[in-house]
């Protein structure tokens, strides 16, 4: 028998399993049944309720099987009438506070406690005391605690302390008097997770969302994807007669372990909106008309025909936005390209992410996480730069938290903004905005400096060294002190930090990539992974945190004006041809327009027609006026979504569009899992998912696209796109696959090594940091970004009830220094002017930033941010960059 | 007979408290010898030899512990004195704390020596603010003269003490509570294993004694293991303090050899019951034990011999009552304590403690049926056999013990509403 396990006997069954388990664990192992109410996976052992009393032969006393170790040659019994009468007296002692409403309370048929009295057959009170009345408590919008019927398991204390790392609740008087509850009854930090909801085991905490709206027998449970952030949390859509009433989770599903966020647990009600867009509508006289499917997809070929006919298939574009499926999205592409002819197409993973396709794709020749989002948990050190991370991407954020605190990894943190995230940092730098790419570099200076690289790796597995070596040449402590404002000390703690670990990540957001030289942050990060050794391995990786559900798997698809499916670029005939034969024709070879470009050509008349699918390009795109200017010079604009946006609005035709819950297909995580997407309700009126539309439309247009269902389309990906091979449904399963897969990998890969990079190496490229002139006039840096309430530029998430209770409005956040000479008080309005335009917003004065910086979240559809920001364009991946905008504040009076 | 005065030898000697006093009654003596002439195993040894068992309650062999700790891999290590002398009717590391504490002190730092950690910690409950006042000041003594500090005697050995008080609660005396207490946390007990000298503070290998535990080391330390094996009995070596409380003539602390019989400590020492009145019980042990009754009047006062009589020595607090006494009500304010104390957990004792005063209440008040105070009985059973820590486990002895010995008082309050041994109450 090996050295770590350990064998017992329980009831007569012989187990044996890992040293450290407890015999609960054996006894699951088994499927033995023992009670239990305060146990939960993952959180620490308890040992409260002692429902789970055993026996154990030699021992004094019973024991609690939650809590004790299983030891080598242990007999257990989990059933004797001394343990049944314990077990029986605990339930009827938590009965005794327990008012008996079984049959109006929400959770009656899915109740712990009720189980259990059941199963222990509780009957009747033998203590017969009645105990006082409680107030309920209501001050969480989502969440209301019934403490009458608390059994005090501590697991909602103990999910928020230990796996969500916020520690908004705890165990208040003590004794007979004990009750959970927040300190000083405020709320002080609730991120309004639910978590504590999900793992409650009876009704004392009720979602205020879905309380009363179906038993728990009258749903049906379809398991999907959240819509909102790239995370791709798994998530069960529970419906009744078409309509969404609850989201939830389950402990060990998916990406996300079965945790969620307040925009995935409760932000779906978007879905449910009667705002939703019901049927195809066509403007006529600026009003529209709702029409038949027929007569808008008629009425759309015949517009497209006319301007191809008139100015040739390039003065036609396409857009998509990140929230479709992959089906659709490849379909998008495959109409623009096959059925029209051009590569005029691109996406919103222009406004995010083109950065780091470009940089990645330069240097490793993959695009995307290198490695799995789990592992992160695992890793010895992270780096993390330019991004609200447990805002943003609030899973990744927990993993890092629980790295940090329950694994003991160290975090160096990199951003000028004061973030959630930064209370758990070994080291926190704040450089000043914009200087990201000094500071990498600096980083990379001291490493070469002190002979702190991996130079057996270098030696081995990358290109480009010596190159590299001459550019960081200048980066010495004292000039990047001088750029960055970041004391020599600190650049030293953190250089020495990453590179002295054993395996180490490097976690990124839009604060790098939203940036005039963003392909070039994102090359000095590929810089520092590959001098210190740490990629190509497990836990080791980098990591491009994506905004939006579907932001990997729109450009994986091809739906980029250089990119075929699988990043095959458009000007490789090899790649042309793979594709040109699999939709049987010829393809245009020229690379199209990129988004800025079309917006450019748009407006010189060079651009006629649009198509926009999935975005609300007006409050997306960082400078607001290139879309309104644009999209009012085109002849013929299609705009298909889910809302009758402000972009919609400007359509000539606005097509209804399914969302996330109405629709089958895949979801492309940040971490590269392609994951199952399930419609769980049909859409309302005529709506109809995307891959529908499209396919209806390119018929029209002649060419046919005839798919039963998106199953096929997945297995035409999988056919065709190369790093999507082998993908399809039966694969996918229910937990999905990392891509790529080989034959002897049906899987997937959570972690590239650097066989999977291109030519099995890592390249460096030489990087320098081109500083921007201060602008005396607009003394102030603008800043936006996203917040934890709101998702995107609030498309979803602005049109749901519980998040708008949360954070209805924008504001202008602005450092209590600069407020005071600005004679600004918290609430006043302010207009915020650039060299592009101005916005009024009130200020919330808050010291999360330093004095000169001001920031705007652009998560709200009535704070049009973009009328302020101004775009320049990163030059390699031609990324509007719009991160920071110089702007004066004046106090509107 | 006089007392066997060693661990109280230098109470109200002139200035005992501070370390003029202590330096001429012969202090520190013992730890330059383990410092100058000892090995730290060869400590642990002679403590094991000796036979020394934690003077806190649960009556532990201290060397094992030492052992246990000292043998663990982690470096850094705690050694923690618990003085939070919770226990009612204890009140014997008080004068120890407050009249000797550089006795403490020595023993902490030869405790440290001999297990391989630099820093400990008195852990004193809150209302002893004056005892923690001086032995703030007592640390400081020792520390400018070198008994505590860095390379302490010359010697490769660093050392130091921080006082930390507690806020007022008794599971805070159980060892896994208390540390959690020193987190900054509310105290509650922890899950064992792991147990403290494996995981204890912050996770390290840590050792909680009680004061009086420490107090003896240096004697041993002195004297010897034989000498300390001839005090006491054979299973229990040693003195005790022994905390008279209740209908006596003389409460007070005696010091005496380990095995003591109850007549003696109650006739021969705290002068006899009060009033030239009857004995009826004696809670042995503190508010978690079992009562004796007159039957028990030749028990031998030790760990062994107490657990053989039904009940247990604990921390040697002997809360005395005579035949005046309403068993009902004696139940009641020891229910009641444990129900204001139990931390609120588990469920058995949680629940448990909180009805048992209930039930107990309308008893006393004869609004009860006779059934209930079996009901008392059957809750009791449960709570101490799946309480989550010892509080809950000890909650219920002291009423079951007396329903048993004394059902009567239990059952005239609920038939004819009067109690058989205050006549004077009219319930
Ligand atoms: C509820 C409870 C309260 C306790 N209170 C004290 C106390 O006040 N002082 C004490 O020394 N030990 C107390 N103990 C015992 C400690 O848990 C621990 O066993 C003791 O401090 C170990 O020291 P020793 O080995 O020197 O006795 C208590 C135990 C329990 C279960
Ligand atoms: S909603 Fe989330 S953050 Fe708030 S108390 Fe519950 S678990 Fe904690
Ligand atoms: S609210 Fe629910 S999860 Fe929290 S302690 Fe009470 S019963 Fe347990
Ligand atoms: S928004 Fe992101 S983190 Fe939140 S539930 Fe959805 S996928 Fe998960
Ligand atoms: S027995 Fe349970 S409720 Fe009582 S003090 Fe111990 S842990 Fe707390
Ligand atoms: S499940 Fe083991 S004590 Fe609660």
């Amino acid at each position: 028998m090996s050295d770590n396990l350990v064998s017992l006997t329980i009831d007569g069954i012989k187990v044996s399993l890992e040293k450290g388990s407890t015999i609960l664990d054996a006894a699951q192992k088994k499927k033995v049944y023992i009670p239990t109410l305060c146990h939960y996976p993952e959180l620490t052992r308890f040992g409260a309720c002692r429902l789970c009393l055993v026996e154990v032969e030699g021992f004094r006393k019973l024991v609690a099987a939650c809590t004790t170790p299983a030891t080598e040659g242990m007999v257990v019994h989990t059933v004797t009438p001394e343990i049944n009468d314990m077990r029986k007296t605990v339930v009827e002692l938590l009965l005794l506070h327990h008012p008996l409403d079984c049959l109006t309370c929400d959770r009656g048929g899915d109740c712990e406690l009720q189980k259990l009295a059941f199963t222990l057959r509780v009957t009747g009170d033998r203590f017969g005391f009645k105990t006082e009345e409680y107030p309920v408590d209501d001050t969480n919008l989502f969440i209301q605690r019934n403490f009458k019927k608390c059994v005090l398991c501590g697991r909602c204390v103990r999910v928020c302390d230990e796996t969500r790392n916020v520690g908004a609740l705890g165990f208040y008087e003590r004794g007979f008097s004990t009750v959970i509850g927040y300190p000083y009854n405020k709320l002080v930090n609730c991120e309004y997770c639910g978590q504590c909801l999900s793992v409650c085991p009876v009704g004392a905490l009720i979602c205020k969302l879905s309380a009363y709206e179906a038993r728990p027998w009258q749903v049906e449970k379809q398991r999907s994807i959240c819509a909102y952030c790239g995370c791709g949390c798994s998530l069960y859509l529970e419906h009744k007669k078409n309509n969404l009433v609850k989201v939830s989770s389950e402990y060990g599903m998916g990406a996300n372990n079965g945790l969620l966020c307040v925009k995935g647990r409760f932000g779906y009600d978007f879905v449910g909106s009667e705002k939703r867009l019901t049927s195809p509508l066509i403007k006529v006289n600026n009003s529209f008309k709702q029409v038949g499917w027929a007569q808008a997809l008629g009425y759309i070929a015949d517009g497209f025909k006319k301007v191809i006919e008139n100015k040739g298939a390039q003065s036609v574009a396409g857009a998509a936005g990140a929230r479709c499926t992959n089906e659709a999205d490849y379909l998008f592409q495959k109409f623009m390209r096959a059925a029209l002819g051009t590569n005029n197409v691109d996406s919103s993973v222009r406004l995010e992410h083109a950065p780091s396709i470009s940089a990645m794709l330069g240097a490793l020749g993959v695009a995307g996480a290198t490695n799995s989002l789990a592992e992160l948990k695992q890793t010895d050190a992270i780096l993390l730069i330019g991004s609200n991370i447990t805002a943003s991407q609030v899973i990744a954020g927990i993993y890092v938290k629980q790295a940090v605190r329950q694994y003991g990894a160290k975090l160096i943190v990199i951003d000028p903004r004061s973030l959630e995230i930064s209370r758990f940092a070994d080291v926190w730098l704040r450089p000043e905005p914009g200087t990201d790419l000094a500071l990498i570099n600096g980083l990379l200076h001291i490493i070469i400096k002190e002979g702190l690289q991996d130079q057996e790796f270098i030696d081995k597995d990358t290109i480009g060294f010596a190159d590299f070596l001459q550019s960081i040449k200048e980066y010495t402590q004292q000039q990047v002190e001088k750029i960055t404002g970041v004391p020599a000390g600190q650049l030293e703690q953190a250089a020495r930090l990453f590179a002295g670990a054993k395996t180490g990540s490097i976690v990124y957001g839009m604060g790098i990539t939203q940036h005039s030289q963003g392909t070039d942050n994102v090359s000095a990060l590929i810089n520092l992974s590959l001098a210190t050794g740490k990629l190509g391995r497990k836990n080791c990786g980098i990591y491009p945190l994506r905004t939006t559900c579907n932001s990997q798997g729109v450009a994986d698809m091809g739906v980029l004006p250089d990119y075929y499916p699988g990043y095959t670029a458009c000007d490789d005939m090899d790649g042309r041809r793979h594709f040109a034969r699999g939709w049987g024709v010829d393809l245009p070879d020229k690379k199209g327009l990129y988004l800025p470009q079309m917006l450019e050509a748009a407006k010189e008349g060079k651009l006629s027609a649009m198509y926009i699918m999935g975005e609300n390009l007006l409050s997306a795109y960082p400078e607001r006026k290139q879309v309104e200017e644009a999209l009012c010079a085109l002849d013929f604009l299609v705009v298909q979504d889910i809302f009758l946006t402000e972009t919609a609005k400007m359509a000539d035709v606005v097509l209804p569009a399914a969302s996330f819950a109405e629709e089958s297909g895949t979801f492309t995580n940040l971490e590269r899992r392609v994951q199952p997407v399930k419609a769980a309700i049909s859409p309302p009126g005529e709506a109809k998912p995307d891959w529908e539309i499209i396919a209806g439309i390119s018929n029209a247009c002649g060419f046919v696209m005839d798919y039963a269902a998106s199953r096929e389309i997945t297995e035409e990906i999988g056919r065709l796109a190369p790093l999507y091979k082998g993908i399809n449904s039966e694969v996918l399963g229910t937990d999905g696959v990392f891509w790529p897969l080989d034959d002897n990998n049906k899987t997937g890969k959570p972690y590239f090594s650097m066989s999977d990079f291109y030519e099995g190496k890592g390249r460096f490229t030489a990087v320098d940091y081109q500083s921007e002139a201060e602008n005396s006039e607009y003394p102030f840096m603008l800043i936006t970004g996203g917040i934890l309430f709101h998702h995107g530029s609030g498309a979803m998430s602005n049109r749901t009830k519980g998040l708008n209770y949360l954070n209805a409005t924008g504001y202008v956040e602005i450092n209590p220094e600069d407020a005071d000479r600005l004679g600004l008080v918290e609430g006043d309005l302010v207009e915020v002017v650039s060299a592009g335009g101005k916005i009024e917003v009130k200020a919330k004065i808050a010291d999360r930033y330093r004095s000169g910086i001001v920031f705007v979240p652009g998560n709200f559809i009535d704070l049009p941010v973009n009328k302020v920001m101004q775009v320049k364009a990163d030059g390699a991946s031609h990324m509007p960059a719009a991160k920071l905008t110089p702007v004066k504040i004046r106090k509107v009076t | 007979m006089p007392q066997t005065k060693i661990l109280l030898k230098n109470i109200g000697t002139p200035n005992s408290e501070h370390i003029k006093g202590y330096l001429k009654n012969g202090g520190y003596k013992a730890l330059k010898h383990a410092l100058g002439e000892l090995l730290p195993e060869e400590i642990v040894e002679l403590v094991k030899r000796a036979g020394l068992r934690g003077r806190g309650g649960a009556g532990f062999p201290t060397g094992m512990k030492w052992q246990f700790c000292a043998s663990d891999p982690k470096k850094i290590k705690y050694i923690i004195c618990n003085a939070d002398e919770g226990e009612p009717g204890t009140f014997k590391d008080r004068i120890l704390l407050e009249q000797d504490p550089h006795s403490l002190i020595e023993g902490m730092a030869i405790a440290g020596y001999a297990i391989g950690c630099t820093q400990g910690i008195i852990y004193i409950r809150g209302e002893y603010i004056y005892a923690a006042r001086l032995l703030e000041q007592a640390i400081e003594q020792a520390r400018a003269k070198g008994y505590l500090g860095d390379n302490i005697l010359g010697a490769d050995f660093c050392f130091d003490i921080k006082v930390f008080l507690g806020a007022g609660a008794y599971i805070c005396g159980e060892e896994t509570a208390l540390l959690d207490s020193l987190e900054g946390r509310a105290g509650r007990s922890r899950v064992k294993p792991p147990f403290p000298v494996n995981e204890g503070l912050w996770r390290r290998p840590t050792t909680v004694n009680n004061v009086e535990t420490l107090c003896s080391i240096r004697h041993i330390l002195l004297n010897g293991d034989e000498w300390f094996r001839r005090l006491g009995t054979s299973e229990c070596p040693g003195t005790k303090i022994f905390s008279i409380s209740g209908h006596v003539n003389k409460p007070g602390n005696y010091e005496l050899p380990m095995g003591t019989v109850l007549r003696d400590l109650i006739y021969e020492y705290a002068g006899g019951i009060r009033d030239g009145n009857k004995f009826k019980a004696v809670l042995p042990g503190g508010a978690s034990s079992p009562c004796l009754t007159a039957e028990h009047m030749g028990v031998a006062f030790d760990f062994y011999n107490l657990a053989r009589a039904g009940s247990m020595l604990g921390s040697g607090a002997l809360i005395v009552m005579d035949e005046t006494t309403c068993m009902v009500g004696a139940g009641l304010s020891v229910a009641r304590f444990f129900e204001h104390e139990s931390c609120g957990r588990c469920t058995p004792c949680r629940e448990g403690a909180g009805w048992i005063v209930n039930i107990l209440n309308r008893i006393y008040n004869g609004e009860a049926k006779l059934a209930e105070i079996d009901l008392i009985v059957e809750l009791a059973d449960n709570m101490r056999a799946s309480s989550f820590c010892p509080l809950g486990m000890a909650a219920p002895n002291a009423v079951v013990s007396f329903i048993k010995n004394f059902r009567d008082d239990f059952e005239e309050h609920i038939k004819y509403k009067r109690c058989p041994a205050r006549k004077d109450l009219d319930v």
